[in-house]
């Protein structure tokens, strides 16, 4: 079966990225439309519009490039927000994954590790994270420490049972052919399921890093005095949804990137890796 | 005698239930001979392999190589698995060299001639195989009858005792399964390896054994070792000897001993015939089972 409607198909490269471009055409119509029904009841500032975010955009380039007050104030925010946010969801990323990696590759290997660690994780796991968040300030403080322990706690767990998964995942015949080669059980984690489960970490990596932006934003807009949520805040207290749909366009963007990053590794990294796609 | 499997008996213990699957088998390989194992589908053939290969513990019984007593799985016997067990992060080259890879992991100052005659065995593997133009190439990029020879030399790294094959061929179409069968017939004349080769097709069991080795339906016992009256280089064309036929048909009747499983035969018939007398009345006449010499 062929087709642009066979199911799982392959279709042809213009095909897909015109569907790709009208994706983004179809949002801008509806955000649009959402303007321009605002605006006709004289409430614009409410839901800016597309031209508005544009104009927003705009002003952050000059403020860049001249120099010129108040645009050259609001891009230096910016920048320190970007700079301050990225930092803290790298620390408490690479935390997890310092953590959550080897935790995962024991419980997915030894049976004893599983026994010991998952049923105690799942438990913790079902105390929602923003819950803890009043403990934490009080044990932590307000400073980075405890936004960057929210971030953690909140990837930390999903990680470790998602390498756990990969590493189960690998077909128990690999481990048996390493032993007939004169292997060790050592070898068998170290040479046969790591490996082999390196291409599902990293995917594993990528969606949670997608989680610690979100747990950024939630940590910045409860205790913040900079970063990207702060400043969702502050400008919702002056009423500038301009310059909120300019910040949350940025994140997405952010994202958007950070994922192509990881996507990119992973082909290059793992050429012998094929997903099964068609 | 290089393999020697001693009153294996093999139970597992599945939901509360015990399924017997090996009842006292006993059985060798000699020193450079070719011995199939072979029996219906479920009898504990890869169980028994699988015990030889120290990779599943008998319930009672013993393995013996060279005279010594077994216990798990050891470089000494290399296996050849049913699914292809490459490992798919490691070019073809990267795969047969695995075993020198542990090797390096232990035994960190070998003396650099042991080194380069690893590389130098790797090389000649390759050529032996017929690999030597896929030896950058990922195991995803080879067919299926390439893989598997990939897992041979791989199985042949550390120059093991006995190469023990469960069904080896088995996932292959026609073609490439004689291809592969007549390498390894030809490879056990020129390495003079010993191997212990599990099997469901009978004529590659014929083809290939000097020796084979019966197993009854579950719980699987030996019901007798035959010795095939062949030399042992073979052309694939002695499949069509009446010698070879004879044989084949003394091996089908040992495994469908009590009826084959053609019982079915005269129920798929009854339906069939129902069905097209109701759709057009015109009556079907079949052989029976007795009609047939
Ligand atoms: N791990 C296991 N647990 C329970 N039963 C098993 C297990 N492995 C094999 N068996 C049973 O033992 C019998 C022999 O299996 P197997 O050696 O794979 O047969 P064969 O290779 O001859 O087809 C089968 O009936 C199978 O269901
Ligand atoms: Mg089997």
């Amino acid at each position: 079966m062929t087709g642009l409607l066979s199911p799982r198909r392959p279709i042809p490269r213009p095909f897909y990225w015109g569907s790709a471009a009208l994706g983004f055409v179809v949002l801008l119509c509806v955000w649009e439309w959402a303007a321009g029904y605002y605006a006709a009841q004289g409430k614009q500032v409410l839901f800016p519009s597309p031209a508005a975010v544009g104009q927003v955009v705009q002003n952050m380039v000059r403020g860049a490039t001249t120099g010129q007050e108040p645009a050259a104030r609001e891009f230096q925010n910016f920048a320190a927000d970007l700079r301050i946010s990225f930092f803290r969801v790298t620390a408490a990323f690479a935390l997890a994954a310092l953590t959550a990696i080897p935790l995962g590759v024991m419980i997915g290997s030894y049976r004893v590790g599983e026994a010991f660690i998952q049923p105690v994780t799942e438990f913790i796991r079902y105390i929602p994270v923003p819950a803890l968040i009043p403990l934490l300030i009080v044990i932590f403080g307000i400073e980075e420490t405890s936004k960057i322990m929210l971030i953690y706690l909140g990837t930390f767990f999903q990680l470790m049972l998602m390498v756990s998964d990969e590493i189960r995942r690998v077909p128990y015949d690999l481990v048996q052919a390493v032993y007939t080669m004169g292997g060790t059980r050592r070898e068998a984690v170290t040479e046969v399921l790591l490996p082999a489960s390196w291409p599902g970490i990293v995917d594993a990596l990528r969606l949670c890093n997608g989680w610690a932006w979100s747990w950024l934003i939630v940590a910045e807009l409860v205790a913040a005095n900079e970063g990207m949520g702060f400043r969702i805040v502050k400008y919702q207290r002056f009423l500038q949804t301009d310059k909120i749909f300019f910040y949350l366009v940025a994140l997405g963007v952010i994202g958007l990137l950070l994922d192509l990053a990881f996507r990119l590794f992973s082909k290059i990294a793992f050429r012998w890796n094929v997903a099964a796609r068609n | 005698m290089a393999l020697e499997l001693s009153h294996i008996t093999k139970t597992f213990r599945s939901g509360g239930a015990e399924v017997c699957a090996l009842q006292d088998c006993s059985f060798t390989v000699n020193d450079g001979e070719f011995v199939s194992l072979i029996g219906p589908s479920g009898c504990g053939k890869s169980t028994m392999l699988y015990i030889a290969a120290g990779l599943e513990e008998a319930t009672s019984g013993s393995v013996m190589l060279d005279d010594c007593y077994l216990r798990g799985p050891g470089k000494d016997r290399g296996m050849v698995f049913q699914n292809y067990t490459l490992y798919p992060w490691l070019t073809v080259e990267q795969n047969i060299k695995f075993p020198f890879r542990l090797k390096a992991n232990t035994d960190y100052a070998r003396p650099s001639a042991a080194i380069m005659g690893e590389i130098e065995y790797a090389g000649h593997l390759l050529e032996i195989m017929g690999l030597a133009q896929f030896r950058n190439r990922y195991p995803r990029e080879l067919s299926g009858g390439m893989k598997q020879r990939v897992a041979i030399a791989r199985a042949l790294t550390n120059k093991p005792r006995i190469l023990l094959m469960d069904e080896p061929f088995g996932a292959l179409d026609a073609q490439t399964r004689e291809e592969l069968q007549e390498l390894m017939l030809l490879l056990g004349l020129y390495e003079k390896t010993t191997t212990l080769l599990v099997t469901h097709d009978i004529e590659e069991a014929i083809y290939l054994a000097d020796r084979i080795v019966v197993l009854s339906a579950r719980p699987g016992r030996i019901l007798e070792e035959i010795t095939v009256p062949f030399p042992k280089d073979r052309l694939l064309d002695i499949k069509l000897t009446p010698e070879f036929l004879a044989l084949k048909r003394r091996l089908v009747d040992l495994l469908h001993a009590g009826g084959r499983p053609s019982s079915g035969r005269a129920e798929i018939l009854e339906r069939l015939g129902q069905h097209f007398h109701a759709t057009t009345g015109t009556p079907v006449t079949t052989t029976t089972n007795q009609q047939q010499p």
